[in-house]
């Protein structure tokens, strides 16, 4: 017995081991503004909390939600709109947290935000808003 | 008017007193008059709106005894490891915005604070539980262009945290 369990550790692909060092990550890329268009029925959970805090924007839209799944101190990378692009590296994981490096990148590659954040699994996102034309960007970025 | 020159022509005074509703009426007028014509003037008294309301619902802290004694050496730690920042040059949009009104410099102290409470209490493990929730978020460090202001701050009644850059004024017209 104790042979076949040795013989199954090595059988075992390396890429197992990286799974478990691996942050599953989602962004949820929204345009907020003071305009017609109400809000994306996707969105209503997230926009219910907005609005609870004071947030009184007439518009949600989700462009996009991309996401991914990234190694420990590797970059993931997504195009934003106007050419902006967001960088996240994720820098420890322990006990249920995410500690994620997050960055938000102008179109020349400049820094326009760059912040450390720490997100328990399957918990409530980081939110982060750059000023967009027109209206704002909204980022709420969640990791798994 | 472009909204450099509703900066350099005090405007950003004006919105927070705006925002936080203690302009008599003739100001409030000259205010909204603004918001009208400037897009980024109506984002910019947004979001003075949003801290304001957010440091009018700051929770209270209170400590024990023997929380207040292991608090105030790591404040002061922290304050001498934190010397070095002296050095970074200054953020105007964000000394404009929090320092050269009053009650908003009030405000704002009151804030730093509470940010700075609630971040040696959560390394301490004495206050993380219920200041970031069991979904809670922690904002370790933020970083933002010279020139842009960035505010941090959890929404009243529900587990987000925000990290909110605010424009950086447009630059003057280049003079031929």
């Amino acid at each position: 017995m104790f042979l076949l369990f040795a013989a199954a550790a090595f059988l075992v692909p390396p890429s197992i081991g990286w799974a478990q060092g691996a942050v599953a990550l989602k962004v949820q890329v929204i345009r907020a503004a003071d305009q017609p268009g109400g809000v994306d029925p996707r969105l209503q959970a997230l926009v219910r909390d907005l609005q609870k805090g004071g947030f009184k924007f007439s518009m949600y839209k989700l462009l996009d939600t991309p996401q991914g799944s990234v190694g420990l101190n590797q970059t993931w990378r997504t195009a934003l709109p106007e050419n902006r692009s967001l960088e996240v590296v994720p820098t420890a994981i322990q006990s249920g947290q995410h500690d994620l490096t997050v960055r938000v990148l102008g179109p020349t590659g400049q820094g326009l935000l760059n912040t450390k954040v720490r997100l328990r699994s399957a918990g409530a996102p980081v939110v982060v808003g750059v000023p967009l034309q027109p209206g704002v960007l909204i980022l709420a970025i969640s990791a798994n | 008017m472009a909204h450099w020159l509703h900066r350099l022509a005090g405007c950003g005074r004006l919105l927070a007193a705006y925002a936080a509703g203690e302009l008599p009426p003739a100001e409030r007028a000259q205010a909204e008059s603004r918001l009208r014509d400037c897009p980024t003037c109506r984002r910019e008294a947004e979001a003075y709106r949003l801290a304001i309301g957010t440091l009018r619902q700051a929770p209270a802290v209170t400590l024990t005894a023997d929380e207040a004694a292991r608090f105030w050496p790591d404040v002061a730690r922290r304050i001498a490891h934190g010397e070095d920042a002296k050095a970074r040059r200054p953020r105007p949009g964000l000394r404009e915005m929090l320092w050269d009104h009053p009650r908003l410099s009030l405000a704002s102290a009151a804030t730093a604070a509470v940010f700075l409470a609630a971040v040696t209490l959560g390394q301490l493990g004495l206050w993380g539980a219920w200041t970031t929730g069991p979904n809670g978020v922690e904002v370790i460090s933020v970083d933002v262009e010279e020139d842009a202001s960035v505010m941090v701050f959890e929404l009243p009644g529900s587990l987000l945290k925000v990290i909110w850059v605010l424009e950086a004024p447009e630059a003057p017209p280049a003079s031929s």
